[in-house]
């Protein structure tokens, strides 16, 4: 199979980066998926170890210990958590449960709302470069109708910033009051250290939103799947009805559970989040690159028009060295100069700003 | 109207997962812990009642809970826990190793199978909504209601039109509190805390 000249449609995708570069996907630095840099919890591996054997068995059905104890993790009820098979599965299902005519997204948004629907009809609204991509709510309002389903991620990916509560919840009730159904992505929201950010607990009393995230990206455990949503317990009756019981596989649960009991690790991992993104957001400009305002663990970047280098060039540069980026040339509404970068460690950190000191020199 | 549900901090039968039902066993240590954060939780909140369970464990939570609020607790045993009968005392290996065929019955008709020498869910359902309706005759406010797990999950599986078969499978652990507002057969979920075991 040759990936010659092919951009991976999301990154992560080592697989193909190892088919292009020769490189083994253990020794590539892949920047190009937003995941713990800490690796998954050191809880979570021995649990894993231990409960190995597990898996000549079916997995719990409904995983229902996980179900309750992240339901008291989140603070909402039982009833109101429905687990997914990672956070894309019930991405798509919520467009395919909820799809009436029309899906409304941000432009750039993440590339997977409003898939795995036959000929759906997505209205882009377009978020402003010059004012870094903020969310104008109000006008927002005014562009959703009747049936509408809206998916909106918060951080938003690929900008990496953060809307405002008050203003999602204002598009929310404006839904409410005209019959649209409102996703609300916050997969990247936990990096950001800030649970009282989150919708989830407005779930319970709009039944037209349906929050999802995942446990991949926090928890590092993206081989495994591991996503859930939190809705109205009416909506949740629904979502349940159309998912096979056992979706969550036994390892998947098990580091899970490990891993929301190790409280030391989500706190290191916020910190380390926290630090190694200022630090990138100090030193690259220095390198000449446009640096959007993100919250998460991931980072928005543009070559600027006067260097005649394109994202996909530096990603061509930078591979045969095993760094991936995220070209974001296939998002609406970027450019070919606007790419995207994870936060990791600080020595690899360092690696990719001596990289790409390189390339734009 | 607004409810706000506790369920009773922990007992030692709790942590040594035995059926309560109606046996009346006091909160441990952690158990009064746990009402002394609930207390600090709800203290801010304007409460119109706070009525209890009529057994130990959650009168004493309630008693807890009142004192910074300056309000009388009301006992009432329309809020007790469901009646186990001959399984209170037991854990669950043991109940299901004496009756494997009740056990099993009671799971497949979880609503209207009677527990032995006990009560049914719909039993326990129909005495609280009785109380229901008492309260919202007397109070147009906010009344917080401390009970039990089981009247709990019954009470929230029947509004929600959940399967009773999954009524015992989710958890509302010792301690947690749920606010409610519900307006006929709408209702919403503005809250859920539990304190640490």
């Amino acid at each position: 199979m040759s990936a010659e000249g092919k951009t991976p449609a999301h990154g992560g995708d080592v697989w193909k980066a190892q088919d292009k570069w020769g490189i083994a996907p253990q020794a590539i630095l892949d920047f190009s998926a937003n995941i713990n840099p800490l690796g998954p919890s050191p809880r979570a591996l021995k649990a894993i170890e231990e409960q190995l054997p597990l898996i000549r068995h079916y997995p719990e059905p409904g995983a229902i210990s996980l179900k309750n104890e992240l339901a008291r993790y989140l603070g909402v009820l039982s009833e109101q958590v429905v687990l997914g098979n990672g956070g894309s599965e019930l991405i798509y299902l919520a467009a395919r449960l909820f799809y009436k005519g029309r899906v409304l997204l941000l432009a750039p948004c993440f590339s997977e709302y409003g898939q795995g629907l036959p000929d759906a009809h997505i209205r882009h609204f377009p978020l402003k470069r010059e004012e870094g991509f903020r969310l104008p709510v109000k006008a927002f309002c005014m562009a959703i109708k009747p049936d509408d389903l809206i998916f909106i991620g918060n951080p938003n990916n690929p900008t990496g910033n953060l809307f405002e509560r008050s203003g999602l919840i204002e598009i929310v009730e404006q839904g409410a009051r005209i019959g649209a159904r409102v996703v609300i992505d916050e997969a990247f929201l936990d990096f950001v250290g800030d649970p009282g950010q989150s919708l989830r607990d407005r779930t319970g009393v709009n039944q037209n939103l349906i929050m999802v995230s995942s446990l991949t990206k926090f928890f590092a455990i993206p081989g495994l799947r591991l996503g859930y949503a939190v809705v109205h317990p009416r909506t949740a009756l629904l979502m349940e009805k159309l998912l096979p019981a056992w979706r969550i596989n036994s390892l998947a649960a098990v580091a899970a559970r490990a891993s929301l009991s190790d409280h030391s690790y989500i706190n290191e991992t916020i910190g380390t989040v926290k630090r190694e993104r200022e630090f990138l957001q100090r030193e690259l400009p220095g390198l000449g690159l446009t640096v959007y305002p993100g919250v998460s663990n991931f980072l928005l970047l543009e070559i600027p028009a006067a260097k005649t280098l394109s994202a996909r060039m530096i990603q061509e540069l930078l591979g045969p060295a095993g760094i991936l980026i995220r070209n974001c040339d296939n998002f609406e509404n970027l450019t070919p100069g606007h790419f995207r970068i994870a936060v990791k460690k600080r020595p690899e950190n360092l690696r990719l700003l001596e990289a790409l000191k390189e390339v734009l020199a | 109207m607004i409810v706000i549900m506790v369920r009773h901090g922990q007992t030692d039968w709790n942590h040594e997962q035995r059926y309560q039902g109606q046996r009346d066993i006091p909160l441990n240590e952690t158990g009064r812990r746990q009402a002394r954060e609930l207390a600090l939780a709800l203290q801010h909140e304007a409460i119109d009642a706070i009525y209890c369970s009529d057994l130990i464990r959650a009168k004493e939570t309630a008693q807890i809970i009142a004192r910074p609020l300056a309000l009388e607790v009301i006992p009432d045993p329309r809020l007790r826990e469901m009646s186990f009968g001959r399984w209170e005392g037991r854990t669950f290996s043991e109940i299901y190793r004496d009756y494997p065929e009740q056990f099993e019955e009671w799971f497949r008709h979880t609503s209207d199978y009677t527990v032995p020498g006990g009560e049914s869910v719909n039993l326990l359902l129909e005495r609280f909504r009785a109380l229901m309706e008492d309260i919202s005759r007397k109070h147009a406010g906010t009344v917080l209601l401390v009970t039990h797990g089981g009247v709990m999950r019954s009470f929230l599986y029947s509004i929600l039109g959940q399967d009773p078969r999954e009524l015992w499978e989710n958890a509302l652990e010792p301690g947690t509190l749920v606010k409610l507002m519900i307006n006929g057969d709408d209702i919403q979920i503005l809250l859920r805390y539990t304190p640490l075991a």
